[in-house]
């Protein structure tokens, strides 16, 4: 299929609702990749406000979550959308918990980024938190995209990026542990970069969901808990 | 990102990406219906079938079994030709004299359209219940006993009355009649009627029943009340049943046939219909959308 013809039902209303909460859910898509670019950011400069910020949006995400799910319910109520409809309202609804939770992780780094900037200097890891970060905001971007263009191929392709942020990560926590066993003192610093790498890590398992879910979405195959081959 | 945000959403993706892992695209009937149209050790095995009303045309090369024990449901849209395909299978059509079945329809392997078979003992084993209740004018009691008479079933009227019985039991009315069997079936509420037709199917003990839109004239509660029966009665006969209701026929049958225009586009395990049907046409139809 390369397209799911929303804008095809006999009901023009049908039409609308389908759009609008795919709409809705692309927004609050967008919301949290800025959520996790601003903690990120809040933690490698150390600016406690622009942290304070994330946590202040937080409620706005889960909001918007709460909203879709309401709609979405209301749609299996009043139509019992069937086959690419379906799927896309369980998509969608799937997807949005994964995009709640990604913002969950943006409020845990941007804790982590409070407590970082009143401990003051000694950037060790922070190399790690970019580039880690990069990697996760491209595969929540690309996730997304793939969920707006119905593009499968694209979604599995996504998913093959959370193997190397789970190698990074890895490789990123054997570097901290050096750390601390170098300079005791850094433990409850290097602590803290740890937990920020570790919600960092998770959206790049919740970017790897949504993929999930845009395959379901597309190709009607449930594809999780396999191995991608 | 925030780019997303505000482009419209319905983007194309380049066509012939998705070709090879899904072929919905076709819009076109296939030429052999897809999905999985027959099953081991058929009840009833349509092969090759052609309907047509003198010139016209009215079903195209249908291949499909029944399983035994199964129900199965077929949709699609008005004179898409599953009232006609289903009437064919117990050849209702022979009182309509312009009516033509060719292709070979077997019932445990026997040819049904044979010289030898004889249509009334045909509709013995197959039996039918039409979208309107049509409760002779009789008594309750008569209505379930006519068959069975009729067929020479009981020798005695304790045996009569245990069939009649047995019926209504099965067709899930006895409690609500045994009563007032002495009073005509017409003065039941419709739902009633309808479950009196479906004990007076199954009073003459059919393998197959036939079943054309059985509850579209019925209420949601009668209607629940029929598609409760159908699911106790799987377990003793074949049920084929024809539905404008497709979240009906998502609810009571095992597989689903999509017919459009005459040709069986698709027939599938009934949860593959609704969730990620094969063809485009059956997506369409079951969807809402434009065909």
């Amino acid at each position: 299929m390369d397209k799911l013809n929303l804008d095809q039902h006999i009901s023009k209303q049908f039409n609308d609702d389908l759009e609008e909460i795919k709409t809705s859910m692309l927004e609050m898509g967008g919301l949290v990749e800025k959520q996790v670019a601003d903690a990120v950011k809040a933690l490698v400069d150390a600016d406690s406000g622009l942290a304070e910020r994330v946590i202040e949006v937080e409620s706005q995400i889960d909001e918007m979550e709460m909203d879709i799910d309401e709609t979405s319910i209301t749609l299996i109520a009043r139509r019992q959308p069937a086959a690419s409809d379906l799927r896309l309202v369980i998509a969608v609804t799937k997807t949005i918990r994964d995009l709640e939770r990604i913002g969950d992780e943006a409020q845990k780094i941007a804790k982590m980024a409070i407590k970082l900037s009143e401990e003051g200097n000694a950037p060790r890891g922070y190399t790690e938190v970019r580039h880690i970060g990069n990697c996760v905001r491209k595969m929540l971007n690309d996730s997304l995209d793939a969920f707006s263009r119905f593009d499968a191929v694209s979604a599995i392709a996504t998913m093959h990026e959370d193997k190397e942020v789970d190698m990074d990560y890895k490789t990123a926590l054997r570097e901290m542990i050096t750390y601390m066993m170098e300079d005791p003192r850094s433990i409850s610093r290097s602590m803290n970069i740890l937990w920020a790498l570790k919600s960092l890590e998770r959206v790049g398992d919740h970017a790897k969901n949504i993929c999930e879910q845009v395959v379901y979405l597309v190709q009607g195959r449930d594809i999780r808990h396999t191995k991608l081959d | 990102m925030v780019n997303r945000m505000v482009m419209n959403v319905a983007i194309d993706m380049p066509a012939g990406l998705m070709e090879t892992e899904n072929e919905k695209n076709t819009s076109v009937y296939p030429e052999v219906s897809v999905g999985v149209p027959l099953v081991a050790s058929p009840k009833m095995s349509m092969r090759n079938v052609d309907v047509f009303y003198g010139e016209k045309q009215a079903i195209y090369n249908v291949n499909v079994d029944i399983g035994q024990n199964e129900v199965i449901a077929m949709i699609g849209p008005s004179g898409c030709g599953k009232s006609t395909f289903l009437r064919s299978i117990n050849r209702m059509n022979d009182t309509v004299d312009s009516c033509k079945v060719t292709g070979q329809l077997t019932l445990d392997g026997e040819d049904i359209y044979a010289a030898k078979m004889d249509p009334v003992a045909l509709r013995a084993r197959v039996g039918m219940v039409f979208q309107k209740p049509n409760p002779f004018p009789k008594t309750i009691y008569d209505n379930v006993a006519y068959g069975p008479r009729l067929h020479g079933l009981a020798s005695r009227r304790a045996e009569l009355d245990e069939i009649v019985e047995t019926s209504l039991t099965r067709a899930g009315l006895w409690t609500e009649v045994k009563d007032r069997l002495d009073q005509p079936g017409t003065g039941l509420s419709g739902g009633q009627q309808q479950r009196l037709c479906i004990a007076r199917a199954i009073a003459i003990s059919p393998e197959v029943i036939l079943m054309d839109e059985p509850c579209s004239a019925l209420d949601p509660i009668a209607t629940a009340k029929i598609e409760e029966l159908i699911a106790e009665l799987s377990k003793n006969y074949t049920i084929a049943i024809v539905t404008h209701s497709m979240q009906q026929a998502a609810r009571v049958s095992h597989r689903t046939a999509y017919f459009h225009l005459g040709h069986l586009v698709e027939v599938n395990e009934t949860e593959k219909v609704f969730t990620a049907p094969e063809h485009q046409l059956t997506e369409a139809y079951i969807t809402g959308r434009f065909g």
